[in-house]
């Protein structure tokens, strides 16, 4: 019981509220220009709580610990170098309670901002990984096809869309189709010689059983072959959301009206830092969601290896 | 009386492209199944006999000869035959239930009509057969290798097929199961009214004294020769292996399959 309730994370999340107490330098330098801790304190509570929660799983106690007094940590020194202490040119480094702040300002924004990005990361990644997975698995059906093509794919695969992705932003006619093509190309190609491989190469064994039921071609395809790599296929979402995001964010900073990207970009065009900071801090959750939605999903579809 | 079901006439493959140098796999095959038989096909490793079988399938054509089934020339896989291979060859995305009713409808569709329900339906009787009540759901992967190969028999068994083809089903398991799954496979096999046609590949000698009617006994490439198993049936385990039938044909078989091979490996070496 005194090493659920004593323990480092604990002990820091105390010593940020103690924090408070002390004058801040930084509001005096800037002439108040400390916003409320308001939001701060609530993001403070909503960790105290997933860590109150998470340490309930004992598989995981020792890792959320660690995970957790290192993110207060972090806190901590934050608070107490900058607002307290203000030992950093406060335009350059701002204050937690400033960045913090910024999402209860600037709400709107940042939500339009996340639903504007979502929608081309989701488009464009389903439509990339569908037409690749199914393309490559037709490709990979046929030797002549796999022969021709796979040689292309890899020599076009290896351009980064990265390099490309100024040119698409600046021909293609809106912001919305170029990122969605962009988007799309990062993944595909990748996602397609995948499904070139795992189809040519599929287990012989599994292919003999179908072929001994004497299944047509496209039951092979899409009742044998697809589950088959179904695993595989999932295994490289995560990878794939990653390319992605980064592939989404570099087009964003290039010419959106919207976006996580463009938010973080547009501040620092106005040298507003702490806005910026809390942007990319939004990036981050985001991708964390994402990734635990993806693991989720993997669970929940694969429930055998090979 | 008896009516041929599967005929095999020089029948002949060699592998290998004008790139390769060829080999040959099988040579000058003659062999006449009938309806109802029980056929099991013996020999050492390597001698050919998965390859016939796998010609039989109809997932390898021959480059000589013809295999025919009721007449008709094998081009490839159908629904007549169904298959039991060795490495277990279930799908591992579906349950025992789905894996067999996806093989019922899946083939009776080329038949006849059949709804997805019946083919359900059909699944859990033949899952019955085989002992397997309560692992309905389970996949392929929580089963042990005797679990999944009866699921691979009940599969086999439940598309109704004239003739079922079994590729060294028991080859990878431990003595007491394969002594059961023999048992539980001449169960079903005595107790189907259709009297299916089986070919059975082994190169476990005794498991083909117990199970068959003809043994095929192949030697490197070709039939070495073929013995008639007159031991009655219903066939007990341990009665069999008294019976004075047995031990005479074991012994024959012994000699024939120990004595050829010096032989065949010193041929062999030329080739190597």
């Amino acid at each position: 019981m005194k090493e659920r309730i004593i323990n480092i994370p604990n002990v820091l999340f105390v010593l940020i509220f103690a924090c408070f107490l002390f004058p801040s330098r930084y509001a005096v330098q800037m002439r108040l220009g400390l916003s409320s801790p308001l939001v701060f304190i609530i993001v403070l509570f909503v960790i105290e709580i997933i860590f109150i929660v998470q340490t309930g799983n004992p598989g995981k106690k020792q890792a959320v610990k660690d995970i957790v007094g290192f993110i207060y940590l972090f806190l901590f020194v934050w608070e107490l170098v900058v607002s307290r202490l203000n030992l950093f040119p406060y335009v350059f480094v701002p204050a937690p309670e400033n960045v913090f702040n910024v999402f209860a300002e600037d709400y709107r924004t940042i939500i339009l901002g996340f639903f504007s990005s979502m929608y081309l990361l989701v488009v464009g990644m389903t439509t990339a990984m569908f037409s690749a997975v199914i393309l490559g698995t037709l490709v990979g059906w046929n030797k002549r096809l796999t022969n021709a093509i796979y040689p292309v794919a890899k020599a076009i695969s290896t351009v980064p869309p990265l390099i490309y992705t100024p040119y698409v932003v600046l021909i293609m006619p809106t912001f919305r189709t170029a990122s969605l093509f962009v988007i799309f190309l990062s993944i595909f190609w990748g996602t397609f010689m995948g499904a070139i491989n795992n189809t040519a190469f599929v287990e012989v064994k599994i292919i003999n059983s179908a072929r001994a039921l004497n299944l047509s071609t496209p039951v092979i395809l899409f009742k044998i072959i697809i589950p088959f790599n179904l695993p595989r296929i999932i295994n490289g979402l995560p990878i794939h959301l990653a390319t992605a995001l980064m592939t989404l964010t570099a087009a964003e900073m290039l010419g959106a009206d919207a976006g996580m990207g463009y938010y973080v970009r547009v501040s620092l065009s106005f040298a507003n830092y702490t806005k910026a900071i809390a942007g990319i801090f939004f990036i981050a959750l985001v991708v964390t969601g994402l990734n635990a939605i993806v693991d989720v999903i993997r669970h929940k579809l694969i429930k055998w290896s090979y | 009386m008896a009516e041929p079901v599967i005929e095999i006439k020089d029948l002949g493959l060699t592998y290998g492209t004008e790139e390769n140098t060829p080999y040959e796999a099988l040579k000058g095959i003659n062999l006449t199944i009938d309806k109802g038989e029980f056929i099991c096909i013996v020999g050492s490793s390597g001698c050919g006999k998965s390859t016939l079988l796998s010609v039989i399938e109809g997932l390898q054509s021959a480059t000589r000869g013809t295999v025919s089934i009721n007449g008709k020339k094998v081009t490839g896989p159908g629904v007549d035959r169904a298959v039991v291979f060795q490495n277990y060859s279930l799908f591992p995305w579906m349950s025992a239930l789905q894996n067999v009713a996806f093989a019922v409808y899946e083939t009776n569709k080329q038949r006849e009509k059949i709804t997805k329900k019946d083919s359900v339906v059909i699944a859990k009787d033949f899952l019955k057969k085989v002992e397997l009540c309560g692992f309905e759901d389970s996949l392929p992967g929580a089963l042990s290798g005797g679990m999944q190969q009866r699921v691979a028999i009940a599969r086999a068994m439940a598309c109704n097929p004239e003739i079922l083809l079994l590729d060294e089903p028991f080859g990878a398991l431990d003595a007491k199961i394969r002594g059961n799954l023999q048992d539980l496979l001449l169960k079903l096999w005595l107790g189907d009214e259709s009297k299916k046609t089986v070919v059975f590949v082994t190169h476990d000698l005794n498991e083909a004294e117990l199970l068959a009617d003809r043994i095929v006994l192949m030697m490197p490439k070709h039939i070495h020769s073929i013995l008639d198993v007159n031991i009655p049936r219903p066939r007990v385990r341990d009665d069999v292996m008294e019976s004075k039938e047995y031990k005479a044909l074991n012994q024959k078989l012994k000699k024939l399959f120990y004595d050829d091979i010096p032989a065949f490996i010193n041929e062999d070496e030329v080739n190597i």
